[in-house]
Protein backbone atom coordinates (compact mmCIF):
# COMPACT_ATOMS: atom_id res chain seq x y z
CA UNK A 1 0.00 0.00 0.00
CA UNK A 2 2.87 2.31 0.70
CA UNK A 3 4.67 1.31 -2.43
CA UNK A 4 5.49 4.56 -4.24
CA UNK A 5 4.92 2.84 -7.51
CA UNK A 6 1.23 2.81 -6.75
CA UNK A 7 0.90 6.18 -5.03
CA UNK A 8 -1.53 7.26 -7.71
CA UNK A 9 -4.09 4.97 -6.11
CA UNK A 10 -4.28 7.36 -3.16
CA UNK A 11 -6.15 9.65 -5.49
CA UNK A 12 -9.13 7.36 -5.25
CA UNK A 13 -10.19 9.57 -2.35
CA UNK A 14 -10.55 12.52 -4.70
CA UNK A 15 -13.81 11.37 -6.16
CA UNK A 16 -16.70 13.72 -6.74
CA UNK A 17 -19.80 13.68 -4.56
CA UNK A 18 -21.81 11.49 -6.84
CA UNK A 19 -19.15 8.78 -6.99
CA UNK A 20 -18.60 8.88 -3.24
CA UNK A 21 -22.30 8.38 -2.74
CA UNK A 22 -22.31 5.47 -5.19
CA UNK A 23 -19.22 4.00 -3.62
CA UNK A 24 -20.77 4.13 -0.18
CA UNK A 25 -23.71 2.11 -1.49
CA UNK A 26 -21.77 -0.42 -3.54
CA UNK A 27 -18.87 -0.86 -1.11
CA UNK A 28 -20.30 -0.23 2.35
CA UNK A 29 -17.78 0.45 5.07
CA UNK A 30 -19.77 0.39 8.28
CA UNK A 31 -20.62 -3.03 9.61
CA UNK A 32 -23.00 -3.63 12.48
CA UNK A 33 -20.36 -3.04 15.13
CA UNK A 34 -19.35 0.27 13.57
CA UNK A 35 -22.95 1.42 13.54
CA UNK A 36 -23.31 0.44 17.19
CA UNK A 37 -20.19 2.41 18.08
CA UNK A 38 -21.56 5.47 16.30
CA UNK A 39 -24.94 5.14 17.98
CA UNK A 40 -23.29 4.89 21.38
CA UNK A 41 -21.07 7.87 20.75
CA UNK A 42 -24.07 9.88 19.60
CA UNK A 43 -25.98 9.05 22.75
CA UNK A 44 -23.07 10.12 24.92
CA UNK A 45 -22.59 13.34 23.04
CA UNK A 46 -26.27 14.19 23.05
CA UNK A 47 -26.44 13.57 26.80
CA UNK A 48 -23.43 15.77 27.36
CA UNK A 49 -24.79 18.44 25.11
CA UNK A 50 -28.23 18.42 26.67
CA UNK A 51 -26.94 18.46 30.24
CA UNK A 52 -24.48 21.18 29.45
CA UNK A 53 -27.07 23.38 27.87
CA UNK A 54 -29.63 22.54 30.54
CA UNK A 55 -31.80 21.59 27.70
CA UNK A 56 -33.57 18.99 29.72
CA UNK A 57 -33.29 17.14 32.93
CA UNK A 58 -35.37 14.09 32.36
CA UNK A 59 -37.31 14.87 29.23
CA UNK A 60 -34.93 14.90 26.35
CA UNK A 61 -37.56 13.56 24.07
CA UNK A 62 -39.95 16.35 25.01
CA UNK A 63 -37.44 18.96 24.13
CA UNK A 64 -36.54 17.39 20.89
CA UNK A 65 -40.14 16.79 20.10
CA UNK A 66 -41.94 19.97 20.97
CA UNK A 67 -39.66 22.65 19.75
CA UNK A 68 -39.35 21.38 16.24
CA UNK A 69 -43.03 20.64 16.09
CA UNK A 70 -44.14 24.14 17.01
CA UNK A 71 -41.47 25.72 14.92
CA UNK A 72 -42.34 23.56 12.00
CA UNK A 73 -45.97 24.43 12.43
CA UNK A 74 -45.18 28.12 12.50
CA UNK A 75 -42.93 27.69 9.54
CA UNK A 76 -45.69 25.92 7.71
CA UNK A 77 -48.13 28.73 8.36
CA UNK A 78 -45.61 31.34 7.32
CA UNK A 79 -44.73 29.43 4.20
CA UNK A 80 -48.39 29.04 3.34
CA UNK A 81 -48.99 32.77 3.75
CA UNK A 82 -46.00 33.57 1.59
CA UNK A 83 -47.17 31.12 -0.98
CA UNK A 84 -50.64 32.59 -1.06
CA UNK A 85 -49.64 36.25 -0.92
CA UNK A 86 -46.32 36.34 -2.58
CA UNK A 87 -46.22 33.55 -4.99
CA UNK A 88 -49.81 33.50 -6.00
CA UNK A 89 -48.54 35.10 -9.13
CA UNK A 90 -47.93 31.75 -10.68
CA UNK A 91 -51.49 30.75 -10.03
CA UNK A 92 -52.74 34.12 -11.19
CA UNK A 93 -50.77 33.70 -14.33
CA UNK A 94 -52.40 30.38 -14.95
CA UNK A 95 -55.87 31.70 -14.22
CA UNK A 96 -55.27 34.76 -16.27
CA UNK A 97 -54.26 32.63 -19.17
CA UNK A 98 -57.46 30.66 -18.93
CA UNK A 99 -59.66 33.59 -18.13
CA UNK A 100 -58.53 35.84 -20.89
CA UNK A 101 -58.30 33.27 -23.55
CA UNK A 102 -61.71 33.92 -25.00
CA UNK A 103 -61.08 37.61 -25.23
CA UNK A 104 -57.79 37.28 -26.96
CA UNK A 105 -57.18 37.06 -30.63
CA UNK A 106 -56.37 33.64 -31.92
CA UNK A 107 -52.82 32.53 -31.62
CA UNK A 108 -52.29 32.71 -35.30
CA UNK A 109 -52.85 36.46 -35.19
CA UNK A 110 -49.49 36.57 -33.53
CA UNK A 111 -47.98 33.64 -35.24
CA UNK A 112 -45.04 35.01 -36.99
CA UNK A 113 -41.87 33.56 -38.17
CA UNK A 114 -39.46 35.32 -40.01
CA UNK A 115 -37.10 34.78 -41.95
CA UNK A 116 -35.59 36.79 -44.51
CA UNK A 117 -35.45 40.26 -45.84
CA UNK A 118 -38.43 41.95 -47.36
CA UNK A 119 -39.07 41.93 -51.02
CA UNK A 120 -42.47 43.37 -51.69
CA UNK A 121 -45.70 44.25 -49.94
CA UNK A 122 -47.74 42.77 -52.68
CA UNK A 123 -46.26 39.37 -52.22
CA UNK A 124 -47.04 39.52 -48.55
CA UNK A 125 -50.62 40.45 -49.01
CA UNK A 126 -51.24 37.71 -51.47
CA UNK A 127 -49.80 34.95 -49.40
CA UNK A 128 -51.27 35.84 -46.04
CA UNK A 129 -54.84 34.83 -46.66
CA UNK A 130 -54.02 31.53 -48.14
CA UNK A 131 -51.87 30.35 -45.30
CA UNK A 132 -54.08 30.90 -42.26
CA UNK A 133 -55.12 27.28 -42.07
CA UNK A 134 -51.55 26.18 -42.12
CA UNK A 135 -50.73 28.44 -39.23
CA UNK A 136 -53.51 27.11 -37.08
CA UNK A 137 -52.52 23.61 -37.76
CA UNK A 138 -48.91 24.26 -36.93
CA UNK A 139 -49.74 26.12 -33.75
CA UNK A 140 -51.70 23.31 -32.29
CA UNK A 141 -49.39 20.53 -33.27
CA UNK A 142 -46.16 22.47 -32.96
CA UNK A 143 -44.67 20.57 -35.78
CA UNK A 144 -41.69 21.83 -37.63
CA UNK A 145 -42.16 23.75 -40.79
CA UNK A 146 -40.51 26.51 -42.66
CA UNK A 147 -42.16 29.89 -42.81
CA UNK A 148 -41.41 33.15 -44.38
CA UNK A 149 -42.58 36.56 -43.31
CA UNK A 150 -42.28 39.43 -45.65
CA UNK A 151 -43.03 42.78 -44.15
CA UNK A 152 -42.62 46.20 -45.54
CA UNK A 153 -44.31 48.71 -43.31
CA UNK A 154 -44.76 49.35 -39.61
CA UNK A 155 -47.81 47.16 -39.69
CA UNK A 156 -46.30 43.78 -39.93
CA UNK A 157 -47.91 41.12 -41.98
CA UNK A 158 -47.52 37.46 -41.47
CA UNK A 159 -47.16 34.94 -44.14
CA UNK A 160 -46.45 31.31 -44.15
CA UNK A 161 -45.33 29.42 -47.12
CA UNK A 162 -43.70 26.20 -47.95
CA UNK A 163 -39.97 25.83 -48.08
CA UNK A 164 -40.00 26.04 -51.80
CA UNK A 165 -42.07 29.21 -51.71
CA UNK A 166 -39.82 30.90 -49.24
CA UNK A 167 -36.90 30.16 -51.43
CA UNK A 168 -38.46 31.91 -54.30
CA UNK A 169 -39.94 34.87 -52.51
CA UNK A 170 -37.07 35.96 -50.35
CA UNK A 171 -33.77 37.53 -50.90
CA UNK A 172 -31.66 36.15 -48.14
CA UNK A 173 -28.65 38.01 -46.86
CA UNK A 174 -25.59 35.84 -46.67
CA UNK A 175 -24.71 34.65 -43.14
CA UNK A 176 -27.61 36.42 -41.52
CA UNK A 177 -31.27 35.93 -40.80
CA UNK A 178 -33.86 38.56 -40.19
CA UNK A 179 -36.04 37.78 -37.24
CA UNK A 180 -39.29 39.61 -36.80
CA UNK A 181 -42.41 39.20 -34.74
CA UNK A 182 -45.55 41.23 -34.40
CA UNK A 183 -45.97 42.37 -30.85
CA UNK A 184 -49.36 42.22 -29.12
CA UNK A 185 -50.98 45.62 -29.52
CA UNK A 186 -52.70 45.45 -26.13
CA UNK A 187 -49.58 44.66 -24.13
CA UNK A 188 -48.00 47.02 -21.67
CA UNK A 189 -44.71 47.23 -19.86
CA UNK A 190 -41.07 46.87 -20.71
CA UNK A 191 -39.46 43.64 -21.83
CA UNK A 192 -36.20 42.16 -23.00
CA UNK A 193 -36.05 39.68 -25.84
CA UNK A 194 -32.99 37.48 -25.78
CA UNK A 195 -31.59 35.07 -28.34
CA UNK A 196 -30.06 31.94 -26.88
CA UNK A 197 -28.33 28.96 -28.39
CA UNK A 198 -26.10 26.09 -27.47
CA UNK A 199 -22.64 27.10 -28.45
CA UNK A 200 -19.74 24.83 -27.67
CA UNK A 201 -22.18 22.67 -25.81
CA UNK A 202 -23.36 25.44 -23.52
CA UNK A 203 -26.52 27.46 -23.43
CA UNK A 204 -25.62 31.05 -24.22
CA UNK A 205 -27.58 34.27 -24.52
CA UNK A 206 -25.90 35.88 -27.50
CA UNK A 207 -28.15 38.83 -28.19
CA UNK A 208 -30.68 40.87 -26.26
CA UNK A 209 -32.89 43.83 -27.09
CA UNK A 210 -35.34 45.88 -25.04
CA UNK A 211 -38.86 46.69 -26.17
CA UNK A 212 -41.31 49.11 -24.58
CA UNK A 213 -45.05 49.25 -25.00
CA UNK A 214 -46.89 51.04 -26.47
CA UNK A 215 -44.00 52.46 -28.50
CA UNK A 216 -42.86 49.23 -30.06
CA UNK A 217 -45.31 47.43 -32.26
CA UNK A 218 -42.94 45.09 -34.02
CA UNK A 219 -39.70 43.47 -33.19
CA UNK A 220 -37.13 43.18 -35.95
CA UNK A 221 -33.61 42.03 -35.54
CA UNK A 222 -30.94 40.88 -37.94
CA UNK A 223 -28.86 38.09 -36.53
CA UNK A 224 -25.56 37.17 -38.07
CA UNK A 225 -23.96 33.79 -37.85
CA UNK A 226 -22.66 30.81 -39.72
CA UNK A 227 -24.25 27.61 -40.92
CA UNK A 228 -27.35 26.60 -38.98
CA UNK A 229 -28.11 26.61 -35.30
CA UNK A 230 -31.08 26.11 -33.05
CA UNK A 231 -32.06 29.36 -31.39
CA UNK A 232 -34.31 29.82 -28.38
CA UNK A 233 -35.89 33.24 -28.21
CA UNK A 234 -36.80 34.16 -24.66
CA UNK A 235 -38.76 36.94 -23.06
CA UNK A 236 -38.03 38.76 -19.82
CA UNK A 237 -40.21 41.30 -18.07
CA UNK A 238 -37.95 44.24 -17.30
CA UNK A 239 -40.28 45.47 -14.56
CA UNK A 240 -41.04 42.33 -12.64
CA UNK A 241 -37.93 40.50 -13.86
CA UNK A 242 -40.05 37.56 -14.77
CA UNK A 243 -37.77 35.73 -17.15
CA UNK A 244 -37.02 32.48 -18.92
CA UNK A 245 -40.26 32.67 -20.92
CA UNK A 246 -40.10 31.10 -24.33
CA UNK A 247 -41.29 33.01 -27.37
CA UNK A 248 -40.20 30.26 -29.69
CA UNK A 249 -37.62 27.73 -30.76
CA UNK A 250 -36.17 28.12 -34.23
CA UNK A 251 -33.50 26.81 -36.51
CA UNK A 252 -31.61 29.73 -38.02
CA UNK A 253 -30.02 28.93 -41.34
CA UNK A 254 -27.67 31.87 -41.67
CA UNK A 255 -26.42 30.86 -45.08
CA UNK A 256 -29.81 30.75 -46.72
CA UNK A 257 -31.41 33.35 -44.46
CA UNK A 258 -34.27 31.02 -43.62
CA UNK A 259 -35.73 30.38 -40.22
CA UNK A 260 -37.47 27.13 -39.42
CA UNK A 261 -39.96 27.45 -36.64
CA UNK A 262 -40.17 24.50 -34.30
CA UNK A 263 -42.35 26.23 -31.77
CA UNK A 264 -43.63 29.75 -31.42
CA UNK A 265 -46.32 31.45 -29.41
CA UNK A 266 -45.70 35.16 -29.06
CA UNK A 267 -48.90 36.04 -27.31
CA UNK A 268 -48.62 33.30 -24.75
CA UNK A 269 -45.09 34.43 -23.99
CA UNK A 270 -46.21 37.99 -23.32
CA UNK A 271 -49.15 36.71 -21.38
CA UNK A 272 -46.84 34.62 -19.22
CA UNK A 273 -44.55 37.59 -18.81
CA UNK A 274 -47.42 39.64 -17.41
CA UNK A 275 -47.91 42.01 -20.33
CA UNK A 276 -51.69 41.96 -20.01
CA UNK A 277 -52.15 42.51 -16.33
CA UNK A 278 -51.88 45.21 -13.73
CA UNK A 279 -48.88 44.87 -11.50
CA UNK A 280 -49.61 43.93 -7.92
CA UNK A 281 -47.78 44.07 -4.65
CA UNK A 282 -46.64 40.53 -5.16
CA UNK A 283 -44.44 41.72 -8.00
CA UNK A 284 -41.62 42.19 -5.55
CA UNK A 285 -41.33 38.44 -5.56
CA UNK A 286 -40.48 38.53 -9.22
CA UNK A 287 -37.21 40.17 -8.37
CA UNK A 288 -36.26 37.08 -6.42
CA UNK A 289 -37.40 34.85 -9.24
CA UNK A 290 -35.37 36.87 -11.68
CA UNK A 291 -32.29 36.57 -9.52
CA UNK A 292 -32.85 32.85 -9.42
CA UNK A 293 -33.21 32.59 -13.17
CA UNK A 294 -30.27 34.88 -13.82
CA UNK A 295 -28.17 32.64 -11.64
CA UNK A 296 -29.38 29.59 -13.59
CA UNK A 297 -28.65 31.39 -16.87
CA UNK A 298 -25.15 32.05 -15.62
CA UNK A 299 -24.57 28.38 -14.98
CA UNK A 300 -25.99 27.47 -18.37
CA UNK A 301 -23.70 30.05 -19.91
CA UNK A 302 -20.51 28.28 -18.85
CA UNK A 303 -18.74 27.89 -22.15
CA UNK A 304 -15.94 25.58 -21.25
CA UNK A 305 -16.45 23.33 -18.27
CA UNK A 306 -12.73 22.75 -18.05
CA UNK A 307 -12.14 26.38 -17.21
CA UNK A 308 -12.07 26.45 -13.51
CA UNK A 309 -12.35 30.22 -13.12
CA UNK A 310 -15.66 30.32 -15.01
CA UNK A 311 -16.99 27.59 -12.79
CA UNK A 312 -15.69 29.37 -9.71
CA UNK A 313 -17.44 32.59 -10.74
CA UNK A 314 -20.73 30.80 -11.09
CA UNK A 315 -20.11 29.01 -7.82
CA UNK A 316 -19.80 32.34 -6.06
CA UNK A 317 -22.93 33.48 -7.84
CA UNK A 318 -24.70 30.36 -6.60
CA UNK A 319 -23.49 30.93 -3.05
CA UNK A 320 -24.55 34.57 -3.19
CA UNK A 321 -27.94 33.62 -4.43
CA UNK A 322 -28.33 30.81 -1.92
CA UNK A 323 -27.50 33.16 0.91
CA UNK A 324 -29.63 36.05 -0.27
CA UNK A 325 -32.70 34.58 -1.88
CA UNK A 326 -36.06 35.16 -0.28
CA UNK A 327 -37.65 32.35 -2.22
CA UNK A 328 -38.99 29.49 -0.20
CA UNK A 329 -38.34 25.92 -1.13
CA UNK A 330 -41.73 25.61 -2.82
CA UNK A 331 -41.22 28.85 -4.69
CA UNK A 332 -37.90 27.62 -6.02
CA UNK A 333 -39.59 24.46 -7.18
CA UNK A 334 -42.32 26.48 -8.94
CA UNK A 335 -39.85 28.85 -10.57
CA UNK A 336 -37.75 25.92 -11.67
CA UNK A 337 -40.80 24.37 -13.29
CA UNK A 338 -41.42 27.53 -15.28
CA UNK A 339 -37.78 27.94 -16.18
CA UNK A 340 -37.48 24.42 -17.49
CA UNK A 341 -40.89 24.25 -19.07
CA UNK A 342 -39.63 23.75 -22.61
CA UNK A 343 -36.48 21.84 -21.79
CA UNK A 344 -35.59 18.67 -23.57
CA UNK A 345 -33.77 15.77 -21.95
CA UNK A 346 -30.58 17.12 -23.47
CA UNK A 347 -31.19 20.46 -21.76
CA UNK A 348 -31.61 18.74 -18.42
CA UNK A 349 -28.54 16.58 -18.95
CA UNK A 350 -26.44 19.58 -19.86
CA UNK A 351 -27.63 21.57 -16.87
CA UNK A 352 -27.19 18.65 -14.49
CA UNK A 353 -23.58 18.28 -15.55
CA UNK A 354 -22.81 21.98 -15.24
CA UNK A 355 -24.62 22.35 -11.95
CA UNK A 356 -22.66 19.49 -10.42
CA UNK A 357 -19.41 21.25 -11.36
CA UNK A 358 -20.59 24.55 -9.93
CA UNK A 359 -22.03 22.92 -6.84
CA UNK A 360 -18.84 21.01 -6.10
CA UNK A 361 -16.75 24.11 -6.61
CA UNK A 362 -19.01 26.10 -4.29
CA UNK A 363 -18.20 23.65 -1.53
CA UNK A 364 -14.54 23.74 -2.37
CA UNK A 365 -14.56 27.50 -2.09
CA UNK A 366 -16.37 27.57 1.18
CA UNK A 367 -14.66 24.64 2.81
CA UNK A 368 -11.33 25.86 1.61
CA UNK A 369 -12.01 29.36 2.89
CA UNK A 370 -10.31 30.58 -0.23
CA UNK A 371 -10.29 34.24 0.72
CA UNK A 372 -8.10 35.38 -2.12
CA UNK A 373 -10.32 33.82 -4.72
CA UNK A 374 -13.46 35.16 -3.12
CA UNK A 375 -11.95 38.63 -2.98
CA UNK A 376 -11.00 38.39 -6.66
CA UNK A 377 -14.55 37.46 -7.49
CA UNK A 378 -15.88 40.37 -5.50
CA UNK A 379 -16.90 38.48 -2.45
CA UNK A 380 -15.63 39.04 1.04
CA UNK A 381 -14.41 35.96 2.80
CA UNK A 382 -15.89 37.22 6.02
CA UNK A 383 -19.34 36.95 4.48
CA UNK A 384 -19.01 33.21 4.47
CA UNK A 385 -19.67 31.40 7.64
CA UNK A 386 -20.13 27.80 6.75
CA UNK A 387 -22.07 27.06 9.87
CA UNK A 388 -24.61 29.76 9.13
CA UNK A 389 -24.62 29.39 5.40
CA UNK A 390 -28.19 28.65 4.29
CA UNK A 391 -27.48 25.95 1.77
CA UNK A 392 -31.06 24.78 1.44
CA UNK A 393 -31.70 26.61 -1.85
CA UNK A 394 -28.58 25.07 -3.40
CA UNK A 395 -29.68 21.66 -2.26
CA UNK A 396 -33.17 22.21 -3.58
CA UNK A 397 -31.80 22.83 -7.07
CA UNK A 398 -29.57 19.81 -6.79
CA UNK A 399 -32.56 17.71 -5.86
CA UNK A 400 -34.51 19.13 -8.79
CA UNK A 401 -31.79 18.29 -11.28
CA UNK B 1 -38.01 5.64 5.13
CA UNK B 2 -38.67 9.04 3.61
CA UNK B 3 -37.39 12.27 5.13
CA UNK B 4 -40.91 13.28 6.15
CA UNK B 5 -41.47 9.95 7.88
CA UNK B 6 -38.17 10.30 9.68
CA UNK B 7 -38.94 13.79 10.94
CA UNK B 8 -42.28 12.51 12.08
CA UNK B 9 -40.64 9.63 13.89
CA UNK B 10 -38.12 11.78 15.71
CA UNK B 11 -40.98 13.58 17.41
CA UNK B 12 -42.52 10.35 18.55
CA UNK B 13 -39.47 8.26 19.26
CA UNK B 14 -36.21 10.18 19.05
CA UNK B 15 -33.94 7.30 19.94
CA UNK B 16 -35.45 5.03 17.34
CA UNK B 17 -35.15 7.79 14.78
CA UNK B 18 -31.49 8.20 15.69
CA UNK B 19 -30.76 4.53 15.14
CA UNK B 20 -32.59 4.50 11.85
CA UNK B 21 -30.69 7.49 10.51
CA UNK B 22 -27.38 6.00 11.61
CA UNK B 23 -28.27 2.71 10.00
CA UNK B 24 -29.35 4.39 6.80
CA UNK B 25 -26.56 6.90 6.35
CA UNK B 26 -23.49 5.75 8.25
CA UNK B 27 -21.90 4.24 5.14
CA UNK B 28 -22.45 7.49 3.30
CA UNK B 29 -20.96 9.54 6.14
CA UNK B 30 -17.99 7.24 6.54
CA UNK B 31 -17.26 7.49 2.83
CA UNK B 32 -17.29 11.29 2.90
CA UNK B 33 -15.27 11.55 6.08
CA UNK B 34 -12.66 9.04 4.95
CA UNK B 35 -12.29 10.74 1.58
CA UNK B 36 -11.46 14.01 3.33
CA UNK B 37 -9.21 12.59 6.03
CA UNK B 38 -7.08 10.74 3.49
CA UNK B 39 -5.62 8.24 5.89
CA UNK B 40 -4.49 10.79 8.46
CA UNK B 41 -6.87 9.82 11.24
CA UNK B 42 -7.15 6.97 13.70
CA UNK B 43 -10.27 4.87 13.95
CA UNK B 44 -11.25 6.85 17.08
CA UNK B 45 -10.87 10.13 15.23
CA UNK B 46 -12.98 8.83 12.38
CA UNK B 47 -15.73 7.50 14.64
CA UNK B 48 -15.68 10.75 16.59
CA UNK B 49 -16.10 12.72 13.39
CA UNK B 50 -18.86 10.50 12.03
CA UNK B 51 -20.79 10.65 15.30
CA UNK B 52 -20.42 14.45 15.33
CA UNK B 53 -22.22 14.56 12.01
CA UNK B 54 -25.22 12.69 13.35
CA UNK B 55 -25.25 14.64 16.60
CA UNK B 56 -25.46 17.86 14.65
CA UNK B 57 -28.43 16.55 12.69
CA UNK B 58 -30.17 15.20 15.80
CA UNK B 59 -29.64 18.46 17.67
CA UNK B 60 -30.99 20.65 14.90
CA UNK B 61 -33.88 18.79 13.36
CA UNK B 62 -35.98 21.94 13.29
CA UNK B 63 -33.27 23.63 11.27
CA UNK B 64 -33.28 21.02 8.56
CA UNK B 65 -36.88 19.88 8.35
CA UNK B 66 -38.63 20.85 5.16
CA UNK B 67 -35.63 22.64 3.75
CA UNK B 68 -34.30 20.07 1.36
CA UNK B 69 -33.31 16.43 1.36
CA UNK B 70 -31.75 15.37 4.66
CA UNK B 71 -29.12 13.46 2.73
CA UNK B 72 -27.83 16.72 1.32
CA UNK B 73 -27.46 18.20 4.78
CA UNK B 74 -25.71 15.09 5.99
CA UNK B 75 -23.30 15.41 3.09
CA UNK B 76 -22.59 19.06 3.83
CA UNK B 77 -22.11 18.53 7.52
CA UNK B 78 -19.94 15.46 6.97
CA UNK B 79 -17.61 17.43 4.71
CA UNK B 80 -17.36 20.29 7.17
CA UNK B 81 -16.76 18.03 10.15
CA UNK B 82 -14.19 15.98 8.28
CA UNK B 83 -12.24 19.05 7.27
CA UNK B 84 -12.32 20.37 10.83
CA UNK B 85 -11.07 17.01 12.06
CA UNK B 86 -8.32 17.06 9.50
CA UNK B 87 -7.25 20.52 10.59
CA UNK B 88 -7.21 19.46 14.22
CA UNK B 89 -5.09 16.44 13.40
CA UNK B 90 -2.63 18.45 11.35
CA UNK B 91 -2.48 21.11 14.03
CA UNK B 92 -1.73 18.64 16.79
CA UNK B 93 0.89 16.90 14.66
CA UNK B 94 2.74 20.07 13.87
CA UNK B 95 2.26 21.29 17.43
CA UNK B 96 3.54 24.72 16.49
CA UNK B 97 0.44 26.78 16.79
CA UNK B 98 0.78 27.61 13.14
CA UNK B 99 -0.39 25.58 10.22
CA UNK B 100 1.69 26.34 7.21
CA UNK B 101 -0.99 25.34 4.76
CA UNK B 102 -4.22 25.40 6.59
CA UNK B 103 -6.16 24.17 3.61
CA UNK B 104 -3.79 21.55 2.40
CA UNK B 105 -6.49 18.92 2.37
CA UNK B 106 -7.68 20.26 -0.95
CA UNK B 107 -4.47 21.09 -2.76
CA UNK B 108 -6.23 21.32 -6.10
CA UNK B 109 -7.28 24.89 -5.52
CA UNK B 110 -3.70 26.06 -5.57
CA UNK B 111 -3.16 24.39 -8.92
CA UNK B 112 -3.63 26.00 -12.29
CA UNK B 113 -6.89 25.44 -14.15
CA UNK B 114 -5.09 23.18 -16.61
CA UNK B 115 -3.68 21.08 -13.80
CA UNK B 116 -7.08 20.91 -12.19
CA UNK B 117 -8.61 19.67 -15.40
CA UNK B 118 -5.88 17.06 -15.78
CA UNK B 119 -6.33 15.90 -12.21
CA UNK B 120 -10.03 15.58 -12.74
CA UNK B 121 -9.58 13.57 -15.92
CA UNK B 122 -7.07 11.34 -14.20
CA UNK B 123 -9.40 10.72 -11.28
CA UNK B 124 -12.23 9.88 -13.66
CA UNK B 125 -10.08 7.42 -15.53
CA UNK B 126 -8.73 5.87 -12.35
CA UNK B 127 -12.25 5.34 -11.07
CA UNK B 128 -13.32 3.85 -14.37
CA UNK B 129 -10.42 1.39 -14.40
CA UNK B 130 -10.92 0.36 -10.78
CA UNK B 131 -14.59 -0.27 -11.41
CA UNK B 132 -13.74 -2.36 -14.47
CA UNK B 133 -11.43 -4.71 -12.58
CA UNK B 134 -14.24 -7.03 -11.58
CA UNK B 135 -14.92 -8.54 -8.19
CA UNK B 136 -13.38 -9.10 -5.75
CA UNK B 137 -10.49 -6.97 -7.08
CA UNK B 138 -12.53 -3.76 -7.27
CA UNK B 139 -13.62 -4.18 -3.66
CA UNK B 140 -10.08 -4.96 -2.53
CA UNK B 141 -8.65 -1.82 -4.12
CA UNK B 142 -11.46 0.40 -2.85
CA UNK B 143 -11.28 -0.91 0.71
CA UNK B 144 -7.52 -0.69 0.61
CA UNK B 145 -7.08 2.74 -0.92
CA UNK B 146 -10.31 4.59 -0.33
CA UNK B 147 -11.22 3.28 3.10
CA UNK B 148 -7.60 2.58 4.08
CA UNK B 149 -8.45 -0.78 5.57
CA UNK B 150 -5.75 -3.28 6.38
CA UNK B 151 -5.49 -6.37 4.22
CA UNK B 152 -6.47 -8.58 7.13
CA UNK B 153 -9.67 -6.63 7.67
CA UNK B 154 -10.43 -6.68 3.97
CA UNK B 155 -9.93 -10.44 3.96
CA UNK B 156 -12.44 -10.80 6.81
CA UNK B 157 -14.93 -8.53 5.10
CA UNK B 158 -14.72 -10.34 1.77
CA UNK B 159 -14.40 -13.83 3.28
CA UNK B 160 -11.05 -14.41 1.63
CA UNK B 161 -7.69 -15.40 3.04
CA UNK B 162 -5.25 -12.61 3.77
CA UNK B 163 -2.78 -14.15 1.33
CA UNK B 164 -5.35 -14.18 -1.44
CA UNK B 165 -6.21 -10.56 -0.80
CA UNK B 166 -2.54 -9.58 -0.85
CA UNK B 167 -1.95 -11.42 -4.10
CA UNK B 168 -5.05 -10.09 -5.78
CA UNK B 169 -4.24 -6.58 -4.63
CA UNK B 170 -0.76 -6.75 -6.14
CA UNK B 171 -2.04 -8.00 -9.45
CA UNK B 172 -4.89 -5.51 -9.54
CA UNK B 173 -2.58 -2.59 -8.82
CA UNK B 174 -0.30 -3.65 -11.63
CA UNK B 175 -3.22 -3.97 -14.01
CA UNK B 176 -4.39 -0.49 -13.12
CA UNK B 177 -0.92 0.96 -13.57
CA UNK B 178 -0.51 -0.67 -16.98
CA UNK B 179 -3.90 0.53 -18.17
CA UNK B 180 -3.10 4.07 -17.09
CA UNK B 181 0.25 3.87 -18.83
CA UNK B 182 -1.29 2.51 -22.01
CA UNK B 183 -3.69 5.40 -22.09
CA UNK B 184 -0.88 7.87 -21.38
CA UNK B 185 -2.16 8.89 -17.98
CA UNK B 186 1.10 7.91 -16.32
Amino acid sequence: MNDNKYDFLNRLTELDDYKIEKLSEDFPFADKSAKKRIAKLCEEKLDMKNNKDEFITDGKADKITKTPWYRSYAFGIAASLILVAGFGFFAIKGLSRQGTKDNQPENNDFYTGIVTETTSVTDTMTTTASTTDKITSQTTTTTTSTKTEISATDTAEVTVSSTAESTTTTTAKQSAVHYSITLPSDANGKFNITFNAYRNGNFTAFKSKEITFPYDQNFDETITGEGTEKVYVMLENAITWDSGISIGNYVFDYDSGNITIEYEDVRKAFEDAGAFRDYTQSDFKRQSVNEFMSMLNGIRGIQDDNTWLLIAEQSVSLLNWSMGTTLTNDEIVSAWGIYTDNWTEADFDSFRRLYQLVYDEAFNIVTNGDGELLAQLGYSESDFSFVELPLGPMETIKALT
Amino acid sequence: MTDAEWFDLIRKSPQKAHYILIDQYSNFVYAIVLSKLKGTATREDIDDCVSDVFVEIFSNTDKYEGKGPIKSYISIIAKRKAINTYKKIMYSRQNTGYIEDEYSEIPENSASPDTLAEQKLFNEKLWEIVRSLGEPDTSIIIYQYFYRMKLKKIAEKLSLSAAAVRQRSSRAKERIRKKLENEKYL
